[in-house]
């Protein structure tokens, strides 16, 4: 799936007194450019989901006003997921984040989905490894020297990750599992979901793949801000089974470019997914094992899981999909 | 990580006292097997603090760590039989050039090796001439049986009960990721120090074959102005400056607060000097000076225009990281020094930061709840609203953890009887984890209180009402 829109930052069109809910945009094949009609849209929060199946019309179009549809309560979370799925396709998600006295909003955007035929691994790897791309910082944007500044952003989003997942590797470590941070000169870019895949299949022990783009504009109130798209592509292990792409948009004032407030939260999204991964690779192995390997592999993922769950807050981005996922493990589990 | 060697430099040993908290340090390199003679090996609780990491090569990684380490010591002075561990590379190298992706590994492989089960580890960093200190500590349950466990019994010593109620849970989580830290090198090492038991060398430069320019007695202090590696540069009466090692000084606490107590100002740090002056202290007081002494520890500290020495045990200390507040507590929490760990988790959650992970604000309100009931003789004993408030507290910061709940039923069975919201808590443990051990146990436990004759001790205590002894009887079916 490619964004189209470079940089849409979702806190922006959320500050101040947005107006209702809205959300619209269109769903497009990655592959073929062509609209996709009939996808469903999933929205998760703590304590509940909606789906809308069909919810794309034959130009592959969507809109609909979130008030007429969710609970109160959903649109007073903080946080709310937008799962885009089809049978045959990586499922991706996008994180919407509210600021108080705001609305939940999500206009015009252009999605596209990448098909799951021809990105499949032909030698199942280890999956023990979170790769880090470089973060791009396109030349010509208002940052004095780019490269540079790509260097900084990347160094500093992932100084911190580490720890975090030191923390997540409760109650059963992966073994081997690291953080590998990919050199500036890798092509791959995050925004193609297909090519981010095979890369990660060259790669042989690719958990997930994360990375993302900055750059800067000018607020109405003439400030400089920079702003982030950042994504994290689970690597789908096992032929057959669909990866995971999730995206999440901020935005600070350039002046705070290294503010650990920014790191630390991008990192708290990457460890939790980084949980979600472990957990689904064990999930998709489990599902293709043996009688005795599936059990353990399921006993892993839920332990994972549950680890998690154990430690997040009620309203904290995606807190639902462990949930959900937790779920279906345990269902698995059943005799 | 498992190919560690570790040089001891056993000649740089510190012991202070026979009964007090001691410090030893260790050098390890990578590239060999884990191996020497273990420190402290007499001691039964101990904890590894690491050098921090220093990424970005501000200088301060070595410094931090010894920093940390002499603040524990200070922290831990007066318990016996416990003890902290630095590990550094040797001589002036740095931790990140010899570890990277490792450095926690090795924390805990090293934690492992000395027998220690607490491990704590951290990195600093600059951001726009800010200092940024992270730290994380890690416990490992499994040596010497140090899970965190909260127990309540009804043994009675002198009663000769043969058919005592006992309750456990335990706190689960193992590692934490503090906020970080954003301070100043002023903050950190301009301070008061006190010479070791063995008396300090001063020296020309930061290195220990430099010119030596003093030597001084034991429990002199000393103002300290800045540190470069394991030295701190301090100030000498002639307005020159030397450097004195980190591992030959005691590091009290750089600040204390009274909480709006009035503390009595002495002369000097003695009970028989003269009383200057009662002054009730509200603020924050940095401290000027301070002796360790055989009956425990003084701060010279100033109020206003009031200047004296105070009893260290009518102030609260404050040390330079959250995480050390942390550390002092868990050290107090496994020698059930209960009242001193309840002091310590309470200056943890004061200033631990708004960006503190939910998980570790949430231990540590359980950690504070289970000191605030364990403190008392008797459970009945203790402030049901404070105990009921920290867990409510961590409930609310982590709902999905079944720990909770568990140390709910705890508090509202073994201290303020409430059956109904005791078996209504366990009822959501098992909701949200149906395994989860400690919850499964403490139902088994109901069960079987719920089956004893009337007459008995468990009776007297806790009753359940026929239908809460169904529902009890739901929830040890195993499913």
């Amino acid at each position: 799936m490619k964004i189209t829109r470079l940089f849409l930052i979702v806190l922006l069109l959320l500050a101040g007194h947005a107006e209702a809910a809205t959300i619209s945009g269109q769903v497009m094949d990655a592959i073929s450019r062509k609209p996709m009609e009939g996808i469903e849209i999933s929205l998760k929060w703590y304590g509940g989901d909606h789906r809308i199946r069909d919810a794309t019309d034959s130009q592959g179009r969507f809109q609909f006003q979130l008030a007429q549809m969710l609970p109160a309560e959903a649109l007073q979370r903080r946080s709310l997921n937008l799962l885009f799925s089809q049978q045959g396709y990586i499922a991706e998600s996008i994180l919407l984040e509210r600021l108080p006295d705001a609305a939940f909003n999500l206009n015009h955007e252009r999605i596209e989905l990448t098909p799951v035929e021809g990105s499949s691994p032909s030698d199942p790897g280890s999956y023990t490894t979170l790769y880090v791309l470089p973060y791009q910082v396109p030349q010509g944007s208002n940052l004095s020297d780019p490269q540079e500044m790509q260097t900084l952003i990347t160094e500093y989003l992932t100084s911190g990750v580490d720890m975090y997942l030191q923390e997540i590797a409760v109650p059963a470590p992966i073994e081997n599992f690291g953080l590998q941070s990919l050199g500036m000169d890798t092509e791959v870019k995050i925004s193609n979901t297909a090519r981010v895949i095979d890369f990660g299949y060259q790669l042989k022990d690719a958990l997930a793949i994360v990375g993302g783009r900055a750059g800067t504009r000018l607020t109405d109130e003439q400030q400089e801000q920079m702003e982030f798209s950042s994504r994290y592509v689970i690597v789908p292990g096992i032929e057959g089974q669909t990866g995971r792409v999730m995206r999440w948009d901020d935005a600070l004032p350039t002046g705070l470019i290294s503010s650990r407030m920014i790191a630390d939260r991008l990192n708290r999204l990457w460890g939790r997914n980084t949980v979600r991964a472990i957990a689904l690779a064990a999930y998709n192995r489990a599902m293709t094992a043996d009688a005795e390997t599936k059990l353990v592999l399921l006993k892993k993922a839920e332990e994972f899981l549950k680890a998690e769950l154990r430690d997040a807050g009620t309203d904290e981005p995606l807190v639902a999909e462990l949930d959900e996922l937790l779920q279906q493990v345990k269902e698995a589990r059943k005799p | 990580m498992n190919q560690l060697i570790r040089t001891l430099f056993l000649s740089m040993m510190l012991v202070l006292s026979l009964n007090s908290g001691a410090g030893e340090r260790v050098a390890f390199i990578p590239g060999a097997q884990i191996g020497g003679e273990k420190v402290l090996s007499h001691l039964k609780l101990k904890s590894v603090i690491t050098e921090f990491l220093d990424p970005q090569n501000t200088g301060l990684g070595k410094s931090i760590g010894y920093l940390v380490w002499r603040e524990t010591l200070a922290a831990i002075s007066d318990q016996a039989g416990a003890g902290v561990i630095l590990a550094h590379p040797p001589g002036e190298q740095r931790i990140v050039e010899l570890l990277r992706q490792d450095y926690h590994k090795a924390a805990l492989e090293i934690a492992k090796y000395e027998e220690a089960p607490i491990a704590l580890w951290g990195r600093v960093t600059r951001d726009q001439g800010r200092l940024i200190v992270d730290t994380a500590c890690t416990l490992l349950p499994e040596i010497s049986d140090t899970a965190l466990k909260v127990r309540l019994s009804t043994k009675d010593p002198r009663a000769a009960d043969k058919d005592p109620l006992t309750l456990q849970a335990v706190i689960p989580r193992t590692r934490f990721s503090f906020a970080w830290v954003e301070t100043t090198r002023k903050r950190l090492f301009e301070r008061s120090l006190v010479t070791g038991y063995a008396g300090a060398v001063l020296r020309a430069e930061p290195n220990k074959n430099a010119r030596k320019v003093a030597t001084l007695p034991a429990n002199r202090g000393l103002q300290s102005v800045d540190m470069q590696g394991a030295w701190f540069r301090v100030h000498l009466d002639d307005g020159e400056t030397a450097y004195v090692n980190a591992g030959s000084v005691m590091l009290p606490p750089r600040e204390v607060t009274a909480a709006g107590r009035r503390v009595q100002f002495y002369r000097n740090p003695d009970k028989g000097s003269a009383k200057l002056k009662q002054v009730k202290l509200n603020s924050l007081y940095q401290v000027l000076d301070s002796r360790y002494l055989r009956k425990g520890v003084w701060y010279r500290i100033k109020a206003g225009d009031d200047e004296g020495w105070v009893e260290g045990w009518r102030v609260t200390p404050r040390f330079s990281l959250p995480a050390v507040h942390f550390l002092a507590g868990l050290f107090r929490y496994f020698a059930q020094k209960y009242d001193i760990a309840e002091q310590e988790f309470g200056q943890f959650i004061e200033r631990a930061g708004a960006n503190t992970r939910n998980r570790v604000m949430a231990t540590a309100y359980q950690l504070r709840a289970a000191s605030r009931l364990l403190k008392e003789r008797h459970a009945f004993d203790a402030d049901k609203q404070a105990v009921l408030s920290d867990l409510e507290k961590a409930s609310r910061l982590t709902p999905y953890d079944p720990s909770n709940y568990n140390l709910q039923v705890i508090a509202q069975l073994g201290a303020f009887p409430d059956e109904s919201k005791a078996l209504k808590a366990l009822q959501r443990a098992l909701a949200l984890d149906a395994d989860d051990p400690t919850a499964l146990g403490l139902a088994k436990k109901l069960s079987k209180i719920a089956d004893r004759p009337r007459d008995t001790q468990y009776r007297r205590l806790i009753r359940f009402t026929p239908q809460q002894k169904l529902e009890i009887e739901k929830l040890t079916i195993p499913r």
